[in-house]
């Protein structure tokens, strides 16, 4: 309990540095990892070092990681928005895949149609398509109170069956014998490509939006209005902000941002939709935003790293026989380390009942217990 | 007669039975920066219904908190009956036969009133419960008269009636301390009277009672004993029989501080009203938080004082003039602008500042900076934001400003205002919203909280408000402040009962007015 007779502003703030819980989440995760590759016979050291290498080492490791890159800077940049007014949409993946079936569909339907028109007219509509399945959750939340985190997430089943069934029924390829997929699209349809490698024009959309998004959050009144319903909804109703209006509009844009994200991939590099072709990618840029600490560097820093992270981890089974699978337990480690310490730093500073200092960024939407009342060390 | 309600209960306690005495010794509280109960000391008798009187925020229902186990005191120790007890928890409090009934209850609302009491209890294991229950019923309205509805589930039933419940549900659980939170405060007055014919009741047949209250009229009437708290201290015990209501008032108002502020009064008078409240109308007239036909008019260089206790509409009256309440009839204009079409936003940009009461909720973003916070009101406007782009700048200048203007103590304008002491909090509101050239300025009970040296300076700053022509409304429950002002409107369950000239007002008579001691003014 702090003294009273102390200056009353704690001159170590009541949550840990930043940089500290990321550094020391970092280290956490990278000695999990390294009990499982030790458990498994392996050098750790090596293996930690044939990530690297192979995400960022070789040119077509480079290449492969910044196209795995594309899709995470899109969609982290839409869940900033999103979370940072605690509006959990956990249903990126299916704004995604509903994204790659509109853009798709658009292209298989007019696969004559000039390219100049078509081709803007699949990432269009794909923002559209994914704003308006991000707005599902989002309505149900302002008319009803329905939490989105359910909603958003029941969502992406939906929408991951929408494609399955379209990739294996009215679009299927016809050449395509057992390969749940579509014909490949016209190449007036592609998004022009950086040379040789599979760096795509998806590339400028991400770094743009996540740009966007930044000034958004950083520079402009409407910005602040998503900080503060996130932060305090009392205080956002009192000032006169329409909060239904804020929360529609961010599901929008985490929606519309993760359907060009689909529509990104399917025009970029895929060139057809399949089943899966979201890769789980819609819940991995939750980890990529939550450990970008929310914030737009952070999250554009952490696409890429957590990009590697995949690409790299095939390297583990070319090289040492270990299941690729190990590189995903790195990440969740990250996460889970991610939010605990976020549990940490809340529950310390023996901050009593009423005290309510949020986290300054919500890091994770994991609902947390909240600290315990009155008895701080 | 073995399965009788009584019997079961052992409710008839006979008077040879020793009762645990309560006394709590030099109890402390503290949440974070603020001092809740501060060197507490109460004794009370068994067989008597005892009160505890103070202002809202005296720290009544914390120090019985503190004895229902509801929160745990950082000092000071609890005694039944001479032998020192450790409370540490509502179910300890229960197997020492403490209950109380809080204010907002805590009832199973799709249950049945049979169904809650037999919740977190294990007798009668074999009876059914509804049979048990009717002949519970039938008796407790017998010997009580409280009936009470076996079959309605709880939400059915008025505020009043849950309450009743509640209390049930306590005895029924072998409570023999019965703490009372404001247990008036929803019931009509006719069933005030028979609500405390039961606790007298109880109290006779050996219980020990508690009651929270602000009320005068309920300690002179229904209590033994009454104890004053005010600011988190006890400031005495009395028999009530010894002590007149006047004094009574006068040590839960506090001394009259009245020469803090030498306020002279203000030149008004020739300038037209800025505020025009007519007819104000709003919510449940039987409730004392209601608006019942307010007419208020307040003129540019005049201070309002709205003097009464809390919970008698005076919040709804702030809401209502600055935009944040809807759905009343009656009009409101200020500066000769209709409220009632325009949002708070728009009425804020009218010129009209507001402290609410409730700041700690609406009046900051907690994990936002000082700077931002002490924009907050005005953030979408120039200086502050241009066309939908905020100047970080401008709001950076601006909360330099302030922060040496007021004696804001922070470490820098970035710091998360959160971080901030609770008085330091405070002053960032009552900084913001004392900025600038507002034409109205409602205040409601905008010193709360503070110590004296930051009471003084906004009050200071509130009247050269005045001064500079601004209308001024203060809503506060404090003698004290009101005689500060020009005029005093004296509200008392949702109406202005009288308005005072500063000349005509003598505290003592604010005091009973506020109170509800009519003595011919009505």
């Amino acid at each position: 309990m702090r003294n009273e007779a102390t200056p009353l502003i704690p001159h170590s703030s009541p949550l840990i540095p930043h940089g500290l819980v990321w550094f020391g989440v970092l280290v956490g995760a990278l000695v999990v990892f390294g009990a499982f590759v030790v458990s498994l016979g392996q050098d750790p050291l090596a293996a930690m070092l044939a990530i690297a290498g192979g995400a960022f080492g070789t040119a077509q490791g480079l290449n492969r990681t910044v196209a795995r890159a594309t899709p995470l800077l899109l969609l982290s940049a839409g869940l900033l928005v999103a979370f940072r007014a605690r509006f959990w949409n956990i249903g990126l993946n299916g704004a995604m895949f509903m994204g790659a079936v509109t853009a798709s569909g658009i292209g298989l339907y007019h696969p004559d149609g000039p390219g100049w028109l078509i081709l803007p007219l699949m990432l269009v509509g794909a923002v559209l398509v994914g704003a308006l399945w991000a707005l599902v959750p989002g309505v149900l939340r302002v008319a009803f109170g329905a939490p989105e985190i359910i909603v958003s997430l029941m969502l992406n089943y939906v929408a991951a069956r929408i494609t399955d069934f379209l990739s294996i029924s009215y679009w299927k390829d016809p050449g395509g014998r057992g390969f749940p997929g579509t014909a490949l699209l016209a190449q007036d349809f592609w998004l022009p490509r950086l040379g040789e490698t599979n760096v795509h024009l998806g590339l400028l959309f991400g770094s743009l939006a996540m740009l966007g998004v930044a000034v958004l959050l950083g520079r402009t009144v409407w910005g602040l209005e998503i900080s503060f319903v996130g932060q305090s909804l009392g205080t956002a109703r009192h000032l006169g902000v329409n909060v239904s209006r804020t929360i529609l509009m961010v599901a929008a844009i985490s929606g519309g941002l993760a359907g060009l994200a689909g529509a990104s991939e399917v025009a970029g590099l895929n060139h057809r939709l399949e089943s899966g072709i979201t890769q789980d990618l819609g819940y991995t840029a939750i980890l990529v935003a939550s450990l970008g600490l929310l914030r737009p560097a952070g999250a554009a820093l952490c696409s890429f790293l957590v990009a590697g992270l995949l690409v790299g981890g095939d390297q583990l089974q070319i090289r040492f026989g270990l299941p690729s699978a190990l590189s995903g337990v790195m990440l969740w480690a990250l996460l889970y380390g991610l939010i605990n310490a976020q549990a940490l730093s809340r529950g310390q500073g023996g901050r009593g009942k009423g005290s309510s200092v949020e986290h300054p960024l919500p890091l994770s939407p994991f609902p947390l217990p909240p600290p315990r009342s009155g008895h701080g060390p | 007669m073995t399965n009788s309600p009584a019997s079961l209960l052992n409710w008839s306690l006979t008077p040879g039975i020793t009762m645990p005495s309560v006394s709590l010794r030099h109890v402390s509280k503290r949440f974070g920066p603020v001092v809740a109960i501060d060197d507490a000391s109460v004794a009370v008798a068994q067989g008597q219904v005892h009160a505890l009187l103070g202002e809202n925020g005296a720290g009544k229902t914390s120090l019985m908190n503190v004895l229902a186990g509801v929160y745990r005191a950082d000092e000071g120790e609890v005694s039944l009956d001479g032998q020192v007890v450790q409370i540490r928890s509502p179910s300890d409090a229960k197997r020492l036969g403490i209950g109380m009934v809080h204010q907002e209850q805590r009832l199973v609302t799709r249950f049945t009133a049979p169904q809650n009491v037999a919740l977190g209890h294990r007798e009668p294991r074999f009876l059914t419960l509804q049979r048990y229950f009717r002949r519970l019923a039938a008796w407790l309205s017998e010997r009580y008269r409280l009936a009470i509805d076996p079959d309605s589930p709880i939400w059915t039933l008025p505020i009043g009636r849950r309450q009743r419940v509640e209390l049930v549900k306590l005895l029924h659980h072998g409570a023999t301390i019965i703490i009372l939170d404001e247990p008036t405060a929803n019931l009509a007055p006719t069933e005030v009277d028979t609500f405390f014919h039961a606790i007298r009741r109880l109290a006779a047949e050996g219980r020990t009672v508690v009651l929270i209250t602000h009320k005068l009229d309920e300690v002179m009437r229904y209590a033994d004993c009454v104890t004053v708290m005010r600011a988190g201290r006890v400031v005495s015990t009395f028999g009530a029989a010894e002590i007149s209501r006047q004094e009574l008032v006068r040590l839960m108002m506090g001394e009259l501080a009245g020469g803090a502020v030498s306020a002279a009064p203000g030149s008004g008078g020739a300038e037209r009203a800025v505020l025009e409240v007519s007819g104000l109308t709003l919510g449940d007239l039987h409730v004392a938080d209601c608006l019942a036909g307010v007419d208020l008019s307040v003129k540019g260089g005049e201070a309002v004082a709205i003097a009464g206790v809390s919970g008698n509409g005076q919040t709804h009256l702030a809401e209502a003039i600055t935009g944040h309440l809807a759905g009343y009839s009656g009009r409101i204009t200020v500066d000769g602008h209709d409220v009632a079409s325009l949002s708070a936003r728009r009425v804020a940009r009218l010129g009209v500042a507001y402290v609410p009461e409730n700041r700690r909720e609406v009046g900051l973003v907690l994990s936002q900076s000082v700077a931002l916070n002490l924009a907050l009101r005005r953030y979408a406007q120039p200086p502050f934001s241009r066309r939908g782009w905020v100047d970080h700048g401008a709001i950076r200048a601006s909360a330099e400003r302030l922060i040496r203007e007021y004696r804001i103590q922070t470490p820098s304008p970035d710091t998360p205002v959160g971080h901030l002491s609770g008085g330091s909090q405070q002053r960032v509101i009552v900084a913001r919203e004392l900025d600038g050239q507002p034409k109205l300025i409602v205040a409601d009970n905008f010193t709360r909280g503070l110590d004296p040296p930051s009471t003084l300076q906004f009050q200071q700053a509130l009247f050269a408000h005045r001064d500079r022509g601004a209308a001024v409304v203060w809503i506060t429950g404090e003698v004290g402040d009101a005689l500060l002002c020009d005029r005093i409107a004296v509200m008392r369950r949702g109406r202005i009962v009288t308005v005072l000239g500063r000349a005509e007002a003598d505290p003592e008579r604010i005091g009973l007015l506020m109170s509800g001691e009519t003595r011919n003014e009505e």
